[in-house]
């Protein structure tokens, strides 16, 4: 399938005739961005599904009212970034015990006297360290280092600003640079 | 793209070296066909949305449409006030009263013909003189319960029952000479 500019997308979304069209380009671009930046959020795939699904149905019932203020990449991620953020917070509500503390258990710290670790050893102590991560500081994190979106970008999507984020990407490395320093 | 991504991984070196140094980790496991999948579902449930807002669009657009005239209705409706009087035979006591009001009105036109009262008649002193002789004819004929409906209705009061007999007597003769008794009043 062709992957349009946003801008071509935007106005297909806008013409009745065509809008179907549109939406099918939209989802083709940013299917897998968005599952992959929920997944890292919430873990489980079908949460996942569940949270791109409702993304995806709030950006068609919405798009008439986009006033381009923002790019249309920023505003898809502010809303798939919301949805997730509310979903965990509801989930965190209901839940008597931790799922982020089961999974993402402090491997790291586990590995610590561990010899000869391999790369997937390496990996699940990646992994382990950003699950450790405050959700927030997580968000900002996937977003710079697995998005690679700038922080300007980000401004808009988490509607923070631009030195807050900095402050707290510097803080996520860091978490995560010592937990692997301490491992290796 | 390259120079943005050149900043990040600058930035990150800098930073956590260590971390700048590892593959990014795959996460994740997609079922398989999940995203080809993904795209239909999605596209049906906007199809879902489209028509039922369409729907519920076209019903909200009909409801303001004839708001205006269906208020309009409502108010017209409360204004008039029809209030139904029965003519037809009833025991009600309502009923009675506009018997007794009527055969009032028409016992004060007859006598005051048979009284042979001249073209322009004194009115007040020709009502006054039938209705003491219909008070007396009240009084005889129409049972407590409607005695006290007309005086609740402010036709009579009870200073007005106070009439001698041999007034509505002499009344009562007229009033057979003149048919009055067979209402000519169809109620």
């Amino acid at each position: 399938m062709i992957i349009l500019d946003d801008d071509e997308i935007l106005l297909k979304l806008r013409d009745e005739r065509q809008r179907d069209a549109g939406f099918r380009l939209l989802i083709s671009k940013y299917k897998v961005k968005l599952y992959h930046h929920i997944r890292r959020m919430v873990n489980d795939h079908e949460d996942t599904d569940d949270i791109l699904q409702n993304t995806f149905v709030k950006i068609f019932r919405g798009i008439d009212g986009f006033r381009e203020t923002s790019s249309l990449y920023t505003w898809i991620y502010r809303i798939v970034t919301n949805e997730t953020l509310t979903f965990i917070k509801i989930k965190n509500r209901r839940a008597t015990d931790s799922l982020d503390a089961d999974d993402s258990r402090d491997v790291a710290g586990y590995m610590h006297n561990q010899r000869d670790l391999s790369a997937d050893d390496i990996n699940d102590i990646l992994v382990s360290a950003i699950g450790l991560l405050p959700e927030k500081q997580k968000l900002v994190f996937n977003l710079r280092y697995y998005d690679e979106m700038s922080y300007a970008d980000m401004a808009e999507v988490t509607d923070t600003s631009e030195g807050a984020l900095k402050a707290s990407y510097h803080h996520a490395v860091k978490k995560i640079e010592e937990k692997l320093r301490n491992a290796v | 793209m390259n120079n943005k991504y050149s900043n990040i991984h600058k930035e990150l070196k800098q930073e956590a070296p260590i971390l700048a140094s590892l593959q990014k980790p795959d996460l994740t496991a997609v079922p398989v066909g999940y995203f080809k999948k993904l795209e239909q579902q999605l596209v049906d449930v906007a199809k879902f949305t489209q028509a039922d807002s369409h729907h519920v669009n076209q019903k909200l657009n009909d409801y303001f449409d004839n708001l205006e005239d269906t208020i309009m209705d409502k108010v017209s409706q409360s204004e008039a006030k029809v209030y139904d009087i029965h003519w037809g035979k009833s025991s009600s006591s309502a009923t009675k009263l506009w018997k007794y009001a009527a055969a009032f009105i028409a016992g004060i036109i007859i006598v005051g013909t048979a009284t042979n009262t001249v073209s322009k008649p004194d009115v007040t002193e020709t009502v006054a003189i039938q209705k003491t002789e219909y008070l007396d004819y009240v009084l005889e004929n129409i049972d407590d319960f409607d005695l006290n409906t007309m005086i609740d209705q402010g036709l009579i009061t009870e200073a007005d029952l106070d009439i001698s007999t041999m007034q509505f007597n002499e009344s009562l003769k007229k009033a057979e000479a003149y048919d009055l008794f067979d209402s000519e009043i169809d109620f």
